[in-house]
């Protein structure tokens, strides 16, 4: 009992003594001494901050066909498709991190459901990747170093590069890519008085996944630029060697300068990694002015190697651009040659590849993205003024000047083949482009449609004839009319814009187009918008198209009719746009389309397809 | 005279206020933790001509690019959460593809009456060198310059902190209270695990907990009692052997000090038991004396330590025996190589850079080590069946100029393997760095450094086949130039050779010895490197680098690597 007692009396103690003795441990143990139980002992610097920016953008659309391709024919005629082909997310998130001064990060998070009803239906991913970013400025430059995901970067049009082309084409239908303007008659507006669209920071770049590093403002007005990675044609999983390596010098004079680029892509073909194939570009690039006379131009060679074909075997690519000075022309005038060697193959650069179907070790397959199919048709192509490819040499002519309230922008193109390859021709269809290559979801296929001649690109189709004449050289001539007019009615902004482009394709080369049955092939595309700012909040907007194709008889026939191509593509479409706050829009488009050829019965369909997209910036 | 103390007394009060409005407002509500790292390497791997080797590829590409994202969220004063996940982007998927996303860190921490530490979810731990430590048994020295850059990710990938901790699930908590008399502080740390979850069939819930309570009584003395136990819980299984190892020991430490002198005796004893309860075999029970004496003169910077050290032969403890690198796996590149398919094995070279090799568990077992690499002491200092003395001396220029030290282990078995004749054991490990830009009055930094451990393992036997005599030599040396303001020039050699003979114990699952293989080392590795690194800040920087490495072993087909490499590395 005593000893009960002695116990409880020692507690007591010990409580009073800890009670009257102690005191509260620091809340945060900074000591680096204590050397046991839970670590890190001290609190680790943060960032405060991380931005996150964005967008969203439902699209959805309805489509209801009267008659389709026979491959279909079994299938429902009316389909509705919740979503884009590819790449385009419903919502974006781009976050953003500064954990220093000179460094940044970025990734893009995007979320996708296509609403089937399902509550796990849903996609997540990247778009362009982690990306990791760096400066550092001395008093002989400023270096900066980009890593890691997808890179919009350009070197020059030959060796790293898209067309830009000549603003040339219809703005009816958006691209996911469009942005929200500040105003809803904006996109109208910008596209009659500047003659282009705003566009973002992919335009006239190439995606690169790698390292950059590039220096400016360097001593003697230098500056470089060097990349090592990959590009789409360089992409998939293959554990051996599959890169690319580019880089430029430049030298400035002022407004002016020459810069040395080049640009190569190696991919190992064999498991041991000791056959490879491989690109490579050099070129010489300028931009000089003198007396009202501006030239760009790039020249230089390259070759392509792979296990079968020559070593050493090198071809120029030469692509000049002069504009006369316009005290002497009085409208600006800009002539354009280029003449890329069919030993030439970059599908970096701003030209197609038309002479050697590459060897294609791409993991992820035809079709899909990182395969050439992807992007470029493989056939001797009738080409948008601009656009070029190699194995092809020529002049184009363009210009752009006002007459009233109607400005116009005019090309003309002759070009021709530089040796004969291919017996294939392969061309577009503007009027319907969009929506007949919707008619293949999700994929990339080629050799399609009811006579196996079609081959879908991302949001295109091209279309390829064999010209059964004997192999020769081929020369193209296209005539392309842009017309834009901005007037009133009611004492409201209503724009008319025209699109025309003409082509022939005949043996041999031509100064003049041949529109008559001479020609293998004529294509007339005729594309005529309206849009109407009926109020504040509001855009009223039409389309129509009209597509002829007429090829002569030196083309492959159709086995029944012994007649040649002869096809008719037609739409006519409706829609708005509305602004419902800043940075939001509803765009609204109903098309009726119908396509039939006189002599091949099996190449015609027809329907009408309803698309709404919602558009939101954050 | 009133109303000047009025105001007086109001305008210390509105400080006071702002004060402590200042100190609310700057608590954020939300911060972001983590790292980001993109990586592109080409590795290459070759054999001499006369190798019959047509399967093997001779360059392998790959890379990623990653972040670890966390968020830190402070909904109140008094409690922190992170999330962490990682996006990680493999190297060549465009437009999304090659994307994963994980889960890397998730944790809630806090302080519970002001006074009480806590922390749920993922935690580093440890406790005392023989009950919870993350031992770095190989890595005997330091590296510098490309090797280090490789080290650090490994390191950062495998939850690998300097505090030889233990990336573990649980939660801890910690508390103290400081005392005005007799006894200056006593905390106290307390822990539990999940090692791992009951399968619902023959596969226990399986727990590790324990504590410490350090008791300083001054500057001049401090003792502590730690317990540290893995335990299955019996009822989570349909089996009733559950699986037991408790880890008693007591940690002390005397001070004293003169003007001139420091000396120091320190050190951690105890005992442990390993078993199942249901059986009493296989049951281990021993103890351990660990303690050591240093003496430091402050004028010279001079010290030196002596030590003793006993650890049982049965001792078992696995919070502390766990291993890092597990030398059971097998290499994630160049898995296999030759014709014959042969299995590539394990280097230097792979240690500093795949972490796949590396183990984040505490788990019951003794994992596998290679006694080329680390014989001695496999285990850290809680390697079991090792007595005998350790020394130490080192040097620190008061100009900052040179660090040096030297490390002498002399050890032997307690308890002869598979005979009565005992291993000798014999390392000596020396690491010195010279900062040559201070001797030189430089401004830029120049760093030498320079390291090595020799190993030796004997045993003498009047039978030929009971001897044994295994010696090793790694050595390194390491420059960093900083040719420019935060451009560093790095270039570093690595060797590693050996040559002799060695018994290893083939282990049961028990971790009963049931045979010894006779193997035969004679060999050596060689890595050179090269790079270039730029210093954004002391958190952030981007390398291009280079390194070769030569592998040549007896009756093992030699090969070389070489790979390059570009890191750019963020954290914050």
């Amino acid at each position: 009992m005593i000893k009960k007692s002695q116990i409880h009396l020692l507690a007591l103690f010990c409580l009073v003594s800890s009670l009257l003795f102690a005191q509260p441990m620091l809340i945060k143990d900074t000591s680096l001494k204590a050397s046991s139980g839970l670590f890190p002992k001290i609190k680790s610097d943060a960032l405060d901050k991380i931005s996150i920016g964005g967008f969203y953008r439902f699209i959805g659309n309805y489509s209801s066909m009267q008659s389709q391709y026979t491959e279909f024919a079994n299938g429902p005629s009316k389909r509705v498709f919740l979503g884009d082909d590819s790449q385009i997310p419903q919502l974006m998130l781009q976050i953003s991190g500064k954990p220093s001064v000179k460094t940044s990060f970025g990734t893009d998070l995007f979320l996708w459901t296509p609403l089937t009803g399902s509550q796990l239906d849903y996609a997540k991913g990247l778009n362009l990747g982690v990306n990791l970013y760096g400066s550092h400025t001395t008093n002989k430059g400023t270096f900066s170093v980009k890593t890691g995901g997808i890179h919009w970067y350009g070197l020059s049009p030959l060796t790293f590069g898209t067309n830009t082309g000549y603003n040339r084409f219809s703005i009816f239908e958006r691209n996911p890519w469009d942005p929200n303007t500040p105003n809803v008659q904006h996109r109208y507006n910008k596209f009659y008085s500047d003659g282009a669209l705003s566009q973002d920071v992919r335009w006239g770049q190439q995606a690169f996944h790698g390292m950059i590093i590039d220096g400016v403002r360097l001593p003697h007005d230098l500056s470089f630029a060097f990349m090592y990675g990959k590009t789409q044609f360089n992409g998939g999983y293959f554990t051996t060697p599959n890169n690319s390596t580019g880089g430029k010098l430049r030298k400035d004079f002022g407004n002016q300068f020459i810069s040395f680029n080049f640009f190569n892509g190696k991919t190992y073909t064999d498991s041991l990694a000791k056959q490879s194939v491989s690109t490579e570009i050099y070129t010489t690039e300028v931009d000089l002015t003198s007396d009202g006379f501006h030239l760009k131009g790039e020249f230089g060679m390259g070759k392509y190697t792979s296990p079968t074909s020559l070593k050493n075997n090198w071809g120029e690519a030469i692509n000049v651009k002069l504009s006369l000075p316009i005290k002497a022309t009085r409208i600006p005038i800009e002539l354009h040659y280029y003449q890329i060697s069919p030993k030439v193959i970059n599908n970096n650069g701003v030209f197609w590849n038309t002479s050697v179907l590459e060897y294609n070790q791409n993991v992820t397959g035809t079709g899909a993205a990182g395969s050439q199919t992807l992007l470029f048709p493989f056939a001797s192509s009738v080409l948008q003024i601009g656009q070029m490819t190699n194995n092809r040499k020529g002049l184009e002519i363009n210009s752009d000047f006002t007459v009233k309230k109607v400005k116009f922008s005019v090309g003309y193109s002759m070009n021709q083949e530089m040796t004969a390859i291919t017996n294939k021709v392969a061309f577009s269809h503007p009027a319907n482009n969009l929506a007949l290559s919707r008619f293949w979801r999700w994929g990339f296929p080629a050799n399609v449609g009811p006579y196996g001649n079609l081959n879908k690109v991302y949001r295109g189709v091209f279309e390829t004839i064999q010209i059964t004449d004997s192999l020769s050289i081929k020369g193209f001539n296209s005539l392309e009319i842009s017309a834009k007019l901005k007037t009133k009615l009611f004492q409201k902004e209503l724009y008319f814009f025209y699109l025309g482009a003409f082509s022939s394709v005949q043996k041999g080369f031509s100064a003049l187009p041949n529109y008559n049955n001479k020609a293998y092939l004529q294509t007339y595309y005729n594309q005529l918008e309206a849009y109407y700012h009926f109020s504040e909040k509001w855009v009223f907007t039409n389309y129509i198209g009209v597509d002829r194709i007429i090829a002569n008889n030196a083309t492959q026939l159709n086995t029944s009719t012994q007649r040649p191509k002869d096809q008719t593509g037609i739409s006519f479409a409706t829609g708005f746009d509305y602004y419902i706050n800043k940075n939001t829009g509803l765009y609204i488009r109903q098309r009726w389309f119908t396509n039939s050829d006189k002599n091949f019965n099996l190449d015609r369909y027809k329907g009408m397809e309803t698309t709404v997209e919602l558009k939101i910036y954050f | 005279m009133k109303n000047r103390t009025y105001y007086q007394l109001v305008g210390i009060f509105t400080l006071f206020n702002a004060f402590l409005s200042l100190g609310q407002a700057t608590t954020k509500k939300v911060e972001f933790v983590g790292a980001a790292r993109s990586e592109m390497s080409q590795l290459g791997l070759s054999t001499a001509a006369t190798v019959n080797d047509t399967i093997t590829p001779g360059k392998l590409s790959s890379g990623h690019a990653l972040i670890d994202l966390g968020v830190k969220i402070t909904p109140n004063s008094s409690t922190e959460i992170l999330g962490m996940i990682r996006i990680n982007n493999a190297f060549g998927g465009f437009w999304g593809s090659g994307v994963t996303f994980d889960v890397r860190q998730l944790y809630v921490r806090g302080v519970v009456a002001n006074a009480f530490r806590y922390q749920i979810g993922n935690i580093d731990y440890k406790l005392s060198p023989f009950t919870c430590f993350n031992h770095d048994a190989d890595r005997l020295i330091p590296v510098t310059g490309v090797q280090r850059i490789k080290q650090d990710i490994v390191d950062y990938e495998t939850f690998h902190t300097k505090n030889n901790t233990w990336r573990q699930q649980g939660a801890a908590v910690d508390f103290g209270v400081n005392f005005s008399k007799f006894v200056e502080s006593i905390k106290f740390n307390g822990f539990i695990m999940r090692l791992n979850p009951s399968n619902l069939g023959n596969v226990f819930e399986r727990f590790y907990g324990g504590g410490n309570m350090i008791v300083t009584q001054s500057k001049y003395f401090s003792v502590g009692i730690n317990h540290a136990s893995a335990f299955d819980l019996i009822g989570s299984a349909t089996t009733a052997n559950a699986y037991r190892n408790n880890v008693s020991t007591v940690t002390y430490q005397l001070t004293g000090a003169t003007k001139k002198w420091k000396a120091q005796l320190a050190g951690e004893t105890g005992i442990s038991s390993s078993f199942y309860t249901n059986t009493t075999e296989n049951t281990l029970s021993d103890f351990f004396v660990d303690g050591k004496l240093s003496i430091a003169h402050k004028p010279t910077k001079l010290r030196a330590d002596v030590g003793y050290l006993n650890v049982g032969a049965d001792f078992r403890s696995i919070g502390a025996q766990s291993r890092r690198v597990d030398f059971s796996r097998q290499n994630t590149v160049y898995e296999r190589y030759t014709n014959d398919q042969v299995v590539r094995p394990l280097s230097t070279y792979d240690l500093f850079q795949n972490n796949v090799l590396y183990n984040n568990s505490i788990a019951p077992g003794l994992a596998k080590h290679n006694v080329a690499y680390n014989n001695v002491l496999p285990y850290g200092k809680a390697t079991f069946n090792r007595k005998g003395v350790y020394t130490s001396v080192g040097f620190t220029d008061s100009t900052g100029i040179i660090n040096a030290q030297v490390d002498g282990y002399f050890l032997s078995e307690i308890r002869g393997q598979g005979t009565l004749n005992l291993r000798k054991f014999a390392m000596v490990k020396a690491v010195s760095a010279v900062n040559v830009h201070k001797l030189l009055k430089w401004k830029k930094d120049v760093v030498f450094t320079a390291g090595a451990a020799f190993q030796e393992t004997k045993r003498s036997s009047d039978f030929v086949f009971e001897r044994i005599q295994l010696a090793s030599l790694l050595y390194n040396a390491g420059i960093d130039l900083e040719f420019a303001d935060q451009f560093h020039l790095m270039l570093g050699i690595n060797c590693f050779q050996v040559k002799g003979n060695e018994s290893v114990a083939d282990r049961d699952e028990n971790d009963v010895v049931v045979n010894f293989n006779e193997i035969h080392l004679n060999g050596n590795e060689r890595i050179y490197s090269t790079g270039v690194k730029y210093d954004f800040s002391d958190k952030i920087f981007l390398t291009a680098m280079v390194d070769w490495f030569d592998f040549n072993y007896q009756d093992t087909t030699p090969y070389k690597m070489n790979q390059f490499m570009i890191i750019y590395s963020m954290k914050f």
